[in-house]
C-alpha cells in the first residue's frame, strides 16, 4: 500500500497508520461477501443507524489518533472499542510500532469526513467510512491523506465494536 | 456513478447517453450543457475512463420527497494512447431523486480523492 500510494503524487500514508489501514482489515473480505444478509435495517431506521455511525466514527477517530505520549492510553481504548480479529491485530501492531511512535516524535490525528451504513441487522452492521489522517513528525511538515475503510461493526453489550476493518 | 465515470472516445455517443438515462435535474442540465466541448476534448485526447465502485452507502433516504443521498468509493482508470493507464480512487457524494424510471443521480460531488 505504501509503495502504490507513494510512487505517484507525493502523498503517503505515513508508515504506523498505513499499517492499521491495510493490516487490520484482512479478515474483512469474507464477512462483506457473506451471502444471505437478513433484513437490512440501515437507513428505514434512521436512531440505529444514527446510534452505529457515531459509535463508529468516534472508535476510528480515537484508535487511529495518537502522540508519543498517549500510546499507552490509545492501546488501552483500542482494548474496548475492538473486537475479535480487529482487536487482535492492532495489538499486534500497536506492539511493532510503538517503538517508532516514539523515537520519530510522531502524532497521527484520524478524522471520520463521511460515514454511511452498507447493512445493518441486530447485532451487525458494515459501514463505509471516508477518514482523512493529518501525520507530523517532529522537525518535519505534517501530510494529510484520505481514504476509505470497510468496517465491520458487532454489538456487544449494548456498545458497537469494531470487529473488522479493511481499506479499499 | 459508475455509469458517469466511464467513458470511451470510441464510443462516446452511446457513453453519453448512459450519462444522461443515469441522471436527472441540475446534474442532468449541466451535463447536458457541457456535452459538446467534452466530447471535444475527450475525442481529441482519445482517453478511455473506466470506473469500479469499489464500496457504495446510503447515507440519507426520504421516501416522501424521492431523495436520497450517498457515498461511493470508486477506483478510476485513464487511459490515453502513448502513456500508461492512470489508476485514481475517488471519493464522491451523490445525491439521487426518484423518477417515473428509477431512481436517477441529480447531484455529483467530490469528498476527496488520492493517487494510487
Amino acid at each position: 500500500m505504501r509503495a502504490r500510494l507513494t510512487a505517484r503524487g507525493g502523498v503517503r500514508w505515513v508508515a504506523p497508520a498505513a499499517v492499521w489501514l491495510t493490516a487490520l482489515g484482512f479478515g474483512c473480505a469474507g464477512l462483506l461477501a457473506r451471502p444471505g444478509t437478513p433484513a437490512v435495517r440501515a437507513v428505514i431506521d434512521p436512531a440505529a443507524t444514527a446510534r452505529v455511525t457515531t459509535q463508529v466514527d468516534s472508535a476510528l477517530s480515537r484508535i487511529l489518533s495518537y502522540t508519543p505520549q498517549t500510546t499507552q492510553a490509545t492501546a488501552l481504548a483500542a482494548r474496548t472499542l475492538l473486537s475479535g480479529t480487529a482487536s487482535a491485530q492492532y495489538q499486534l501492531l500497536f506492539a511493532q510500532v510503538k517503538g517508532q511512535i516514539g523515537s520519530q516524535r510522531l502524532t497521527v490525528a484520524t478524522r471520520v469526513t463521511h460515514s454511511g451504513v452498507i447493512s445493518l441487522t441486530g447485532d451487525q452492521a458494515q459501514l463505509l467510512v471516508f477518514v482523512e489522517q493529518t501525520a507530523q513528525r517532529q522537525g518535519a511538515r505534517s501530510s494529510t491523506v484520505q481514504g476509505q475503510l470497510s468496517v465491520t461493526a458487532r454489538l456487544i453489550d449494548g456498545q458497537w465494536r469494531i470487529s473488522d476493518m479493511t481499506q479499499r | 456513478m459508475q455509469n458517469l465515470n466511464t467513458l470511451d472516445w470510441q464510443h462516446l455517443s452511446a457513453g453519453l447517453n448512459t450519462w444522461s438515462q443515469s441522471t436527472t435535474g441540475d446534474l442532468h442540465t449541466q451535463l447536458s450543457q457541457g456535452q459538446a466541448d467534452f466530447s471535444k476534448q475527450v475525442e481529441q485526447a482519445h482517453t478511455v475512463t473506466t470506473a469500479k465502485v469499489l464500496a457504495g452507502a446510503v447515507t440519507e433516504l426520504d421516501q416522501q420527497t424521492g431523495l436520497a443521498s450517498v457515498m461511493v468509493a470508486l477506483q478510476i482508470t485513464v487511459s490515453e494512447p502513448g502513456s500508461s493507464p492512470t489508476v485514481k480512487q475517488s471519493r464522491l457524494l451523490g445525491q439521487l431523486t426518484r423518477t417515473a424510471s428509477g431512481w436517477k443521480l441529480s447531484d455529483l460531488a467530490q469528498a476527496s480523492s488520492t493517487d494510487s
